[in-house]
């Protein structure tokens, strides 16, 4: 680490200046959890780093007029504690409970696991689900961008944090017939990468008899977080049976391309998002008290 | 869909270096308070060693656990014990330092029947006194009896020498005695296995070792569990993998040991079956307790859904493949 200045802004307008000062020399740093592991073995180099920490407004969760807001340095453990997130979105709650260990749930932050833009980054999984809005500040002003933008690579996001700050994301207010869930498999029940996770909303018709709409997230399939969005379409609008439910997983195991690591094969990967999106979707359905028939 | 197995897996474990001397050596000193200092080479790395050998001192010497000082490990004033591996101390040193009381008490018997005007085969020692076997009030504290000796210019100081009685094997045969005691374990899984993700869940592992003897319970439950435990690793996740000679996993994000999440209850049962050769019978228990349980778990697999997993660790992928193998045929 060969980082020279620290700085600790007290609100969003002195961070940006701050970052805008340093002309690509200065760096965001959040919880930390993955940056500061990434600049001790100089995967990223930076003359300063700008601490987001003590900016309040960043930081909670709040819900007005059908939006949920939860700002970008709401911690893991914020947002699983959270009777908000909890109750209306319950695939962030869950999502975010899965995070490493208790530590890191402590410190890391939504905000970060986004930027971080990994392929199977939990949080990132339930929001594709949920079809959040990232709100970001950047010199041309506030923008709102879909998070299922963010991602350009594995590792790459479109946000700059040299020069852009996430200030928050923004979730729908889930309306009646909606429900959500998330499945995620992985080598120990703790502090663990997942070999597969699955974030799905869903919205039954009046009956209760088929799906209205549905968004199906996954990781790690390919190299950004991925929506399902072949399988959504044979989901929607058909009736709550066993054989559509075959069906979606047969064009699943189509749409994604996961490859071999050391979590597991592609072969195990693919077979295992059939799995738990079979298992989401009737979590979510049963939620809304619906069952899928033969 | 979920389903139960259990699964039994039995072994023994050779007690110290295979084949091969590996004696063990210490020291006891009595001092004029009537405690005692113990000198040896085996290093404590947080099995329990050096309580373990204070008792077998302060059994054999008859003075109270509080009176026994310990310096173990330090290769400046202890004598050679050898490594702390092979389950070896409690059975090796554990000798060593009960041969050292046992030459220290000796000496200390002789001052005092002659202080008694007794033979000291009339002696016994115990709570820091050396009293007469058929008069026990007919007493005389060990602090005393050394402060005596002291002044007649003796200080009392016993040495301890312990090899296990092994014969070398043939190079060629490989014919001989590798170790002269054996541990004997048995255990029992109890698994919860996921048929679709082939995730498994380890409810119970219930372990009987037989110990010999077990010195402090309390430490040979610790063992047991402990050694469980990392047959549960052993068993479920730790792999190193390699790719043209080098691990492409050197961390331990990417090496999984278990978390406490991960463990099962474990129910350890202490067997006493007294070893002829062990202090006080006593065997050890280091590494038996993990030897039998990744062969517990993988018969609970079998025994739970009819299919064998041939490769370890027994991961949910190599679990999932096996129940695919099986139902291909």
């Amino acid at each position: 680490m060969n980082c020279e200045k620290y700085y600790l802004p007290a609100t969003v307008e002195e961070a940006i200046n701050i970052l805008r000062e340093n002309q690509g020399n200065a760096r965001l740093i959040a919880g930390g959890t993955d940056l500061v592991l990434q600049l001790r073995e100089r995967k990223i180099n930076t003359k300063a780093l700008v601490d987001l920490s003590a900016l309040k407004e960043l930081n909670g969760i709040t819900e007005n007029n059908g939006w949920i807001t939860i700002g970008s340095m709401t911690t893991h453990q914020q947002i699983a504690a959270s009777g908000i997130i909890r109750e209306k979105a319950r695939v962030l709650a869950e999502a975010a409970q899965s995070i490493g260990s208790p530590q890191i749930r402590n410190v890391g932050t939504i905000g970060g696991n986004v930027v971080n833009a990994q392929p199977a980054a939990d949080t990132t999984i339930a929001l594709m689900a949920l079809d959040a809005r990232a709100r970001i500040l950047t010199n041309q002003g506030e923008i709102t961008k879909p998070v299922g933008e963010l991602f350009l690579g594995a590792g790459q996001s479109a946000i700059d944090p040299t020069s852009e700050i996430l200030l928050a994301f923004d979730i729908k207010t889930p309306g009646a017939r909606e429900a959500t869930a998330f499945m995620r498999l992985a080598k120990r029940k703790a502090l663990a990468l997942p070999i597969v996770n699955v974030g799905v909303w869903l919205k039954l018709d009046q009956t209760l008899s088929k799906f209205e709409d549905i968004r199906i997230a996954l990781g790690p399939m390919a190299p950004v977080p991925v929506r399902a969005t072949n399988t959504e379409a044979v989901l929607k609008g058909a009736p709550l049976q066993q054989t559509v439910l075959l069906q979606a997983m047969a064009v699943l195991e189509k749409e994604i391309s996961p490859r071999d690591s050391l979590r597991g094969s592609a072969f195990y990967k693919k077979e295992m998002a059939k799995v738990l999106l079979k298992r989401a979707i009737l979590v979510a359905v049963k939620d809304l008290g619906g069952e899928l028939g033969e | 869909m979920k389903v139960r197995g259990k699964g039994i897996a039995c072994m023994y474990f050779g007690m110290g270096n295979t084949g091969k001397p590996n004696p063990s050596s210490a020291f006891v000193e009595l001092l004029e308070d009537g405690t005692a200092n113990v000198l040896c080479g085996a290093a404590d790395i947080g099995q329990g060693s050096n309580t373990t050998l204070s008792q077998i001192a302060a059994q054999e010497l008859g003075i109270p656990l509080e009176g026994i000082s310990i310096i173990s490990a330090d290769s400046a004033v202890t004598p050679e014990s050898g490594v702390s591996s092979a389950s070896r101390q409690t059975y090796i040193s554990g000798n060593a330092v009960r041969l050292a009381a046992q030459d220290a008490r000796e000496q200390l018997f002789v001052a005092a029947a002659e202080m008694l005007n007794v033979s000291p085969k009339r002696l016994s020692a115990k709570d820091g006194y050396i009293f007469l076997l058929d008069r026990p009030d007919y007493r005389i504290s060990i602090g005393e009896v050394v402060t005596h000796c002291w002044r007649k210019g003796k200080v009392i100081m016993g040495t301890g020498n312990f090899n296990p009685g092994i014969l070398p094997l043939d190079e060629e045969t490989g014919q001989g005695v590798p170790y002269a005691t054996y541990s004997y374990g048995t255990q029992v899984a109890e698994v919860e296995l996921d048929t679709e993700t082939g995730e498994i869940n380890i409810i119970k592992i219930t372990a009987a070792h037989d110990v010999g003897k077990a010195i402090n319970p309390m430490s040979v439950e610790g063992q047991l569990e402990g050694g469980a435990s990392m047959g549960v690793g052993f068993s479920l996740a730790e792999e190193i993998v390699l790719e043209n000679g080098r691990i492409k996993n050197p961390n331990f994000h990417e090496y999984l040991i278990p978390t406490a999440l991960d463990m099962p209850d474990f129910d350890p049962i202490i067997v006493e079956a007294a070893e002829p050769t062990g202090p006080f019978g006593a065997k050890g228990i280091g590494e038996p307790a993990t030897v039998p349980v990744a062969a517990a778990i993988l018969n609970a697999i079998a025994d739970a859904v009819g299919a064998r997993v041939k490769e370890l660790p027994n991961t949910a992928e190599r679990v999932f493949m096996a129940l695919r193998e099986k139902v291909d045929k």
